[in-house]
Parts: C-alpha cells; sequence; structure tokens
C-alpha cells in the first residue's frame, strides 16, 4: 500500500519540509506522486527531502487567472524546475531577494526550491540563485 | 486485420443557438454523415461517440443512438480528452474488424458554444493534477512551457509560432463555415493579448459549437464507385497525464506522436513522404510545430521554417489543416477526420484543393501533449 502519497506531500508541504515521493525499493523519487512507482512498480514509498537545488527547465508568465482565486495575482510567473534528485515540479517563480528589483528568467539558470504560500497554501516556489543578465534574447522575458 | 473503410463523413452546422444541445449537434453530423456515405440508417449496427463537456451523459452514445432510432449490436462512449476524435475512428475500425458490428457511426460533437457550461476552465483544469494547479496555470500555461523549452532549445521564435496561426488563416478564408476568415498577419498575431507567454489569445484553440460523425464499414462491402476512404493504419500512444511525469517535453521536445505514427506507417507499410495532405490537432500554435516534427514532416526544430515557406500550405508540398484548423475553424479534434475524408471524396466544397489528395494522415492529441493517435487513410 502507498505509504507516502498525496496527502503526506501536502502535509509535509504545509510543516515546511520540501518532501517527495520515493520508492521504497528502488529509491527512485516520482512527482506527482502515485499509487505505485513508475520505474519499478513497488507500491511503498517514503518522504524523500530533497535539496532544493533545480534548474529551471521553463517559465510562462500567466496572464489571465485559470479561476477567481487567482485573479487578482496576474500576472504572475509559473515554472518547471528539474530537482538535482530528479522529479520535474511545477512552481511559482519568485524574483530573487528583496532588492533585486527584476530578473530575466532563461531557461536552464539555476535556482533554489523551497516552499511558500499560493492562495494560503504552501506550496514549492523557486527564485534564481543570481539576478541574471538580462537580454533582449527569445527566452527571457522581465517578471 | 480485416480492412475498413470510411464511406462518408459528416459535419453539423455551427451557427449557435441557446436551444442546441450536444446531441442536437451530434444527430446533424450523424445524418449528414449517412446521407453522404448514400446509405439507410437501417445498416446502422455500431455507435461510438465521444464525451460531452457541456452536458452530462451517462453514454452519450446511448442517448445518440436513441435519437437516431438505432438499436446498435455495440455501442461505446469514449473519452481521451483532445485525441477523442481520432480515437473514435480507431475503435470504430477495431469493432467493425474484430466482428462486433459491420457498420460503425463513430461520432463526436459539444455544445461549448450554444450552451457553455458556466466552469469550463475549472472543468478543462481539472485533467491538471493538484500539485500543477496549485500554482496557478491555464491549459495554455502547461502547452506554454513546453513552448519556452522548445524556443530555446531550437533558438525558435515568437514569429515562427505565430506562422502557424497565419497559415491556418490562410486556409479558413476558403471555408466559408470557419469561424474566422479575414487574413491576418504575424504581426496581429504577436499584437492579441497574451494568454500565457510566450502564446498569444490567437495562438488558442477557438471555443466553439461542434460536431463531425463519419460512417466505418468492411471494406469488402464497399462498392468499387462509392468513393471511400480506406482507413490504411492507425497507431496510439500515451505517455502521460502530468507534464511532470515526461522530462522529454522539454529536454528533447519530443512527444508519443512519434510512436502513434510510426505504428501507423508500419501497419500500413507507408512513410510520411508517401503522404500527400496532413490534418494535425491544433490546440495552440506549439502544438503543431512539435507534432509536425514527431509525425516525420520536418526535421527536429525546423517545422516552423517549412511553416513560414509555405511547405503546409494548400498549394504546396503538404497542405494542412486545410479546414483552418481549431485555430480559425472550430473546435473539436473530429472536424480533422470529417475534413480528411471530404477533401480525399472531394466533397470539400469551396476550400477543396485543386488536386484531390490519395493519401492522408490525422493526427488527434489529447491531455497535454500525453495521448496521441494517428490515422492513415487512402483512396484509389
Amino acid at each position: 500500500m502507498t505509504t507516502f502519497g498525496d496527502r503526506e506531500i501536502w502535509e509535509s508541504w504545509g510543516a515546511q519540509e520540501l518532501c517527495f515521493q520515493g520508492c521504497r525499493a528502488c529509491h527512485a523519487l516520482q512527482h506527482p506522486p502515485g499509487r505505485l512507482c513508475s520505474s519499478c512498480h513497488g507500491s511503498e514509498f517514503d518522504g524523500v527531502a530533497v535539496s532544493g537545488k533545480a534548474a529551471l527547465l521553463a517559465w510562462s508568465v500567466v496572464h489571465r487567472a485559470p479561476s477567481p482565486d487567482f485573479a487578482d495575482q496576474v500576472p504572475y510567473t509559473v515554472g518547471v524546475v528539474e530537482l538535482a534528485e530528479g522529479p520535474l515540479v511545477e512552481v511559482r517563480l519568485l524574483a530573487g531577494k528583496p532588492g533585486s528589483e527584476k530578473v530575466g528568467w532563461k531557461c536552464g539558470i539555476a535556482v533554489e526550491v523551497t516552499l511558500g504560500y499560493v492562495n494560503g497554501r504552501s506550496v514549492p516556489v523557486a527564485r534564481p540563485l543570481q539576478v541574471t543578465t538580462i537580454s533582449t534574447g527569445t527566452d527571457t522575458e522581465l517578471l | 486485420m480485416t480492412k475498413v473503410a470510411i464511406l462518408g463523413a459528416g459535419e453539423a452546422s455551427r451557427v449557435p443557438h441557446p436551444s442546441r444541445t450536444a446531441i442536437d449537434l451530434a444527430v446533424e453530423a450523424s445524418i449528414d454523415a449517412v446521407r453522404e456515405a448514400d446509405i439507410d440508417f437501417g445498416q446502422i449496427d455500431g455507435v461510438v461517440t465521444g464525451y460531452s463537456l457541456a452536458e452530462q451523459h451517462l453514454d452519450f452514445s446511448a442517448d445518440l443512438a436513441e435519437s437516431l432510432g438505432l438499436e446498435p449490436q455495440w455501442s461505446q462512449t469514449i473519452s481521451r480528452s483532445g485525441a477523442t476524435g481520432a480515437s473514435v475512428v480507431v475503435d470504430a475500425a477495431l469493432a467493425v474488424a474484430g466482428g462486433a458490428c459491420t457498420t460503425a457511426l463513430a461520432v463526436w460533437a459539444d455544445n461549448r458554444t450554444s450552451k457553455p457550461p458556466s466552469n469550463i476552465t475549472s472543468l478543462l483544469a481539472a485533467q491538471l493534477s493538484e500539485f500543477e494547479t496549485a500554482s496557478g496555470p491555464l491549459i495554455a500555461t502547461q502547452y506554454a512551457l513546453i513552448a519556452r523549452a522548445y524556443m530555446a532549445r531550437w533558438g525558435a521564435t515568437a514569429e515562427d509560432l505565430a506562422s502557424v496561426s497565419v497559415q491556418f488563416r490562410r486556409h479558413a478564408a476558403l471555408n466559408v463555415h470557419a469561424k474566422h476568415r479575414a487574413p491576418i498577419t504575424v504581426d496581429d498575431v504577436l499584437a492579441s493579448p497574451m494568454a500565457s507567454s510566450p502564446l498569444h489569445l490567437l495562438e488558442c484553440a477557438l471555443v466553439t459549437d461542434y460536431g463531425g460523425a463519419v460512417v466505418v464499414t468492411r471494406e469488402n462491402l464497399v462498392a468499387q464507385d462509392s468513393g471511400a476512404v480506406r482507413l490504411l493504419g492507425f497507431g496510439e500512444a500515451l505517455s502521460h497525464q502530468s507534464i511532470l511525469r515526461n522530462p522529454a517535453l522539454f529536454l528533447s521536445g519530443r512527444t508519443a506522436a512519434h510512436q502513434a505514427s510510426s505504428r501507423a506507417f508500419d501497419m500500413a507499410g507507408m512513410s510520411p513522404g508517401d503522404i500527400e495532405m496532413a490534418q494535425i490537432y491544433d490546440c495552440f500554435t506549439i502544438t503543431v510545430l512539435m507534432l509536425l516534427e514527431d509525425l516525420g514532416f520536418a526535421d527536429r526544430g525546423r517545422a516552423a521554417e517549412r511553416m513560414r515557406g509555405g511547405y503546409f500550405d494548400r498549394d504546396g508540398s503538404l497542405p494542412t489543416n486545410t479546414n483552418g484548423g481549431m485555430l480559425s475553424n472550430a473546435a473539436g479534434g473530429i472536424l480533422h477526420v470529417t475534413e480528411a475524408v471530404r477533401q480525399m471524396r472531394g466533397t470539400a466544397g469551396e476550400h477543396q484543393l485543386k488536386e484531390r489528395p490519395h493519401t492522408a494522415l490525422v493526427h488527434g492529441n489529447g491531455g497535454i501533449l500525453g495521448a496521441q493517435t494517428t490515422l492513415l487513410l487512402g483512396q484509389q
């Protein structure tokens, strides 16, 4: 049986622990979580804390709210990051530390994934490790 | 496998009316298809339909069959998100070839404009996991993220993506049924409001009513001069539900359309070079560029170059989405099927190609590039 699934992940995130579903048999991490391991079809899982080190694979500025909950937040930036430990995670992208007003997002840059609040819920967020040089290339955009 | 053929295709008109139901649209398309097939309704002993988002039906095929006065020996309703339009044809073919029935109606219809569900955005977003929706993406955002990675990897530009909308609008101009027919330029696309960067509103499929149907039967029952279109091959594949489970979308830009189409080409003993016309599921501009490459119609990262050079124009090497597609004509992946059949039978009307194609590829895409269905059609 699943021992660390959807509910346990949300609980860990709520407790400010960035954990993902790890297969007890083959140690692969998978996200979103499943009932069986996609690598070995094992059925027992543990919560595995990750480092937060990740690479930004892609990002998009959302201009239209998907539901009224997000209406007062647009535009905001959503990204997909690849954790150093393997899994891909969808995150809210945040600008760098206070004081760095503008960030140019670029595919491939290093980001740090932590937990932050969106609509009152603790979810993964990511910030660039360093402020990226802003260019006018096709894959950057001002936040 | 027993060979199967498509006798005719039908489409419902798409003038919205508040009292119009999804069943109305399905009935209208079915009657049109049976008329074009030149058979009697009494010959229909199988019905397969897609799902409706606008209306609740426990079994859409049962409601349609009863409306048409049919008591089929085989029926089912399938749900394969956007790929449903192509997949109802696969299921009808399997039922006919397997002997479950002899002549099947394959139908997909929905009244998304006439009676839009108030919560259609959340209905569509339900295909995303909570781990994705928590950060606030639209369905368009999921495609936009894949577009962003594609652009970074291949150096594709916003203009490259926009060229898809411009090309299909050129085709819609000749289609009297298309929702949008006025020509647009790359600048028009880029000046339209951003939905989720880098995708603009003019790069997103229309939301419209739609209804399409085809009649599928055993090829050995088809008269020589019927103009029937043969189903030469098909293939399906499902790689993921969540884009987070398929890193290839971001890293190599490959989708399971490659596997689906390879299976279809193997079954037919054909290759992409044998295809004279394509109808490709075009929910967003990026979808078309990636699928064209996966299907073998352009090298990796080069589909836009061919798009801009007129390769996919109705007068080009491989006429594609000749009715204007979902970007300019109407929603609903079933219309890619009906358009292909009609072009091959020479019944497409004002936008009929000058040379009737002898072979065609139809490709359906569902979810966020997860469910893939390829059909290969041929005619003497």
